[in-house]
């Protein structure tokens, strides 16, 4: 390391004094400025258009999801209804049958009247 | 203004001239120079929130041009570019800027006489005033690979310069 810096001759300090950091060009400031300004610009825009595609795959969810919803209560509603038609038919068969059957049974064997 | 766009213009302003500098030396070509200045700077835009401090900024811009110098150079070679690669006394870069320090012009002369990572090293040393234990690092290459591409690079400075750089400068 001594030696690497004791060999500091003539020939580096003429790179030391000759490799002195240049200026940029004119304008140069101005034009990287505009370079960002531009690349921001682009990159909002697909950000914007992401932003409005996810909202309206929202809306659309929700309208799929509410609709869908409404078809499964009137679904299970029509069943329910149906379900329970069935049970009055059953009970009204059941009824009936059982009246045939008294009134079967009051022909065959009429009852006698109480005597007082 | 928002904070970071105070500190992107601020480092802008104060860097420019360096990661220019930094870019011409090894491509030597101030069109291309320029165009890797700015690409180098629409990066660090885009990195400015990851950095910390402006010691952090300053390694990271070395670091980059570098790179992007470095690049730009092997694209050009796929090209077809010619590189300087045999020392012409008479060979200036194209469109390299002529200063009006003679001793820059000459020195930048004789520099591209150097391979692509003999100059890099040497602007690194000379023109940023780095030890080669920080080239080494920011560059991510072996401290004996800078060493070598420095004394090889001073060699060939010192053997082509001898007569010309030192006549001229005491003449």
């Amino acid at each position: 390391m001594a030696d690497y810096h004791n060999q500091f001759d003539d020939l580096e300090r003429d790179l030391c004094e000759g490799l002195v950091a240049r200026p940029a060009p004119e304008g140069f400031a101005g034009k990287v400025l505009a370079r960002v300004a531009n690349q921001e610009a682009k990159e909002s825009l697909p950000a914007l258009f992401l932003h409005w595609r996810s909202a309206l795959a929202a809306v659309l969810i929700a309208v799929a999801l509410v609709t869908t919803g409404f078809w499964q209560h009137q679904r299970r509603q029509r069943i329910a209804g149906e379900r329970a038609r069935a049970q009055v038919m059953l009970a009204l068969h059941i009824t009936s049958n059982t009246l045939d059957s008294i009134l079967q049974r009051q022909i065959q064997h009429p009852v006698k009247e109480a005597q007082p | 203004m928002s904070p970071t766009s105070a500190q992107f213009a601020d480092a802008l302003h104060r860097h420019q001239g360096r990661v220019y500098s930094i870019a011409l030396r090894i491509l030597g070509e101030s069109g291309a120079a320029e165009e890797v200045a700015q690409d180098v700077f629409l990066e660090l835009h885009r990195s400015l929130p990851r950095l910390k401090g402006e010691q952090h900024i300053t390694a990271w811009l070395r670091r980059v041009t570098c790179h992007r110098a470095t690049d730009a150079l092997r694209r050009r070679a796929v090209r077809g570019g010619t590189a300087q690669s045999e020392w012409d006394e008479n060979f200036l870069p194209e469109s390299a800027p002529v200063s009006p320090a003679p001793l820059m012009n000459r020195i930048e002369r004789l520099l591209f006489s150097l391979s692509p990572q003999q100059r890099t090293v040497i602007v690194l040393r000379y023109q940023e005033d780095m030890e080669p234990e920080d080239i080494a690092i920011e560059l991510e290459m072996p401290l004996a690979t800078v060493r070598s591409h420095l004394q090889r690079g001073l060699q060939l400075l010192r053997s082509k310069a001898e007569r010309t750089l030192k006549e001229y400068i005491r003449g």
